[in-house]
């Protein structure tokens, strides 16, 4: 759908309503990860934590950088998987009996 | 990437950004290098906040203030969601108002303002807080901003004035000859430079070991929990103080804390981005692994039952996201600045613990320092020949 004319730009995050040039611009920037991306327009900030938007992002960014689709790494995976109420943590009483643990992976981590 | 430098960089965080941009202003030419992206480490996993709430006279409150003058300062050019927000502390226990009073006294003194808000002023003001709270006193000159958005913007305007930026790239080596930096060797190539800074937080032990020599640091783990974004609750920065007895361990000043919250040395500290989410914290676990960032659910929960406490309101409220930290604190607890007496070149910048934010002036005093220039305070608390002597 070709919204040039739409003053707002077309959205690739819909959460924090990032149009693509805000994303093309941080690039040029100088924004080689989707990480560096995310802290520049806050795309990827929102409810669904980039799970709408990072594909596409990858993709403006692969097409605008040269580095291949493959080697663009997420921006860090990290608990919750969906949003969740506070509560259902801070009023949890069972006990567990060993330390759960999140791994995650990150384009940051060595 | 440059290949030679007047002066190399190590750490695109908070203080290795600051000392970039000065130095850049200064006409020297210095060569950034960070192993990640800008401002990835302990810098982009705070709370981003400067309080004055936990201040007394001393070189912390200079820094701090200092911090806010710079700060308040770059934001008429840059846009970090600097936002004078101030800082309310909360109390629930009538036997600490004493102490608590006897505290705002001593800052008074160095012009650390605050002033109390009874329990009908909360009513009207914060009522979102748990009737709990009998009083708060809140501390005007507190200020938040975005730490990722400050770094950006002095690495951005540290390049367009000839600093050279180099992200995502590994020093591998430091070469010494006749106790003389020679050159840096990097994931992309060497640079031969004789003045390297080591800006790089949690990693500077590991940068230091490579010209022979140990900084010691403690490194504590701290969790933070993200929500999705809400109306203004109240004041934008709030959250409890902690007594602390004579051997320095802490004393709850709240009421009840739990099992699992003492054992994650939780101090609930509340905070409102510009946007609308809120930043939820704090916890705090002695780390030895710097490659461990994990969130643990434990903490987690720690955290967020410790906060419904005293935000009954938050309950209901969904949390989309959490991070870890890295707090690198010296031996001392007193940032760590300045050259190395054994190694010809090797200039420190670490150990800023929890407060690489509020004392980010210490990178400008450490610049104006090198360069011989009047300083804005003395350097001389925090030399490195302190900790150096007794390595």
């Amino acid at each position: 759908m070709d919204n040039s004319k739409n003053e707002q730009g077309k959205l690739v995050c819909r959460c924090e309503e990032v149009t693509e040039e805000e994303v093309r611009q941080a690039i040029k920037d100088g924004a080689k990860t989707l990480r560096e991306i995310k802290m520049i327009t806050r795309a990827g900030m929102g409810l669904c934590q980039g799970r709408s938007c990072s594909k596409i992002i990858s993709l403006i960014l692969a097409e605008e950088t040269g580095i291949s689709i493959d080697k663009i790494e997420p921006a860090g995976y990290r608990p919750p998987l969906r949003p969740i109420a506070i509560s259902a943590l801070a009023k949890a009483k069972k006990k567990i009996g060993k330390k759960l643990k999140y791994k995650f992976s990150s384009a940051y981590n060595e | 990437m440059k290949n030679t430098a007047e002066i190399v960089v190590i750490g695109a965080g908070i203080i290795g950004s600051t000392i970039t941009y000065y130095l850049a202003k200064e006409g020297l030419d210095v060569v950034l290098v960070e192993q990640a992206g800008f401002c990835a480490g302990s810098s982009g996993a705070t709370h981003c906040q400067i309080g004055m709430h936990n201040r007394f006279p001393g070189w912390g409150l200079d820094l701090s203030i200092k911090s806010i003058e710079i700060l308040k300062d770059l934001s008429n050019q840059y846009d970090f969601e600097y936002d004078e927000t101030g800082s309310l502390l909360m109390i629930d226990n009538p036997s600490k108002l004493e102490w608590i009073e006897k505290r705002r006294e001593i800052q008074f003194s160095s012009g650390i303002k605050s002033y109390y808000l009874t329990r009908k002023d909360l009513d009207r003001e914060e009522p979102y807080l748990s009737q709990n709270i009998i009083s708060a006193v809140f501390y005007p000159q507190s200020v938040r901003i975005n730490s990722m958005r400050l770094c950006h913007a002095l690495i951005s305007d540290a390049r367009k004035i000839g600093a050279d930026i180099n992200l995502h790239t590994n020093v591998n080596d430091i070469i010494v000859k006749n106790r003389k930096i020679q050159k840096v060797k990097t994931s992309n190539g060497d640079i031969y430079t004789h003045n390297v800074i080591n800006a790089a937080g949690a990693w500077a032990t590991k940068i230091s070991n490579l010209v022979g020599l140990n900084i010691p640091l403690n490194i504590n783990k701290g969790n933070v929990i993200i929500t999705e974004k809400i109306p203004k609750l109240g004041i934008k920065y709030k959250g409890e103080i902690i007594l602390k007895d004579k051997k320095g361990n802490p004393i709850w000043a709240s009421n009840e804390i739990s099992e699992l919250e003492k054992e994650y040395s939780v101090r609930f500290v509340f905070s409102q981005t510009v946007h609308g989410n809120c930043l939820i914290g704090r916890s705090g676990e002695f780390s030895e692994n710097l490659y461990d960032r994990d969130t643990s659910y434990l903490s987690i929960r720690a955290i967020l039952s410790r906060a419904i406490k005293f935000m009954p309101i938050l309950e209901d409220v969904k949390f989309i996201r959490t991070f870890a930290g890295l707090r690198p604190y010296s031996i001392d607890e007193k940032p760590i600045l300045g050259p190395s007496q054994t190694v010809n070149g090797f200039i420190v910048a670490t150990g800023h613990g929890d407060k690489g934010i509020g004392w980010m002036s210490s990178g400008k005093l450490l610049v104006d320092h090198l360069c011989g220039r009047k300083t804005f305070m003395s350097i001389e608390p925090f030399l490195f020949d302190r900790i150096e002597n007794n390595i």
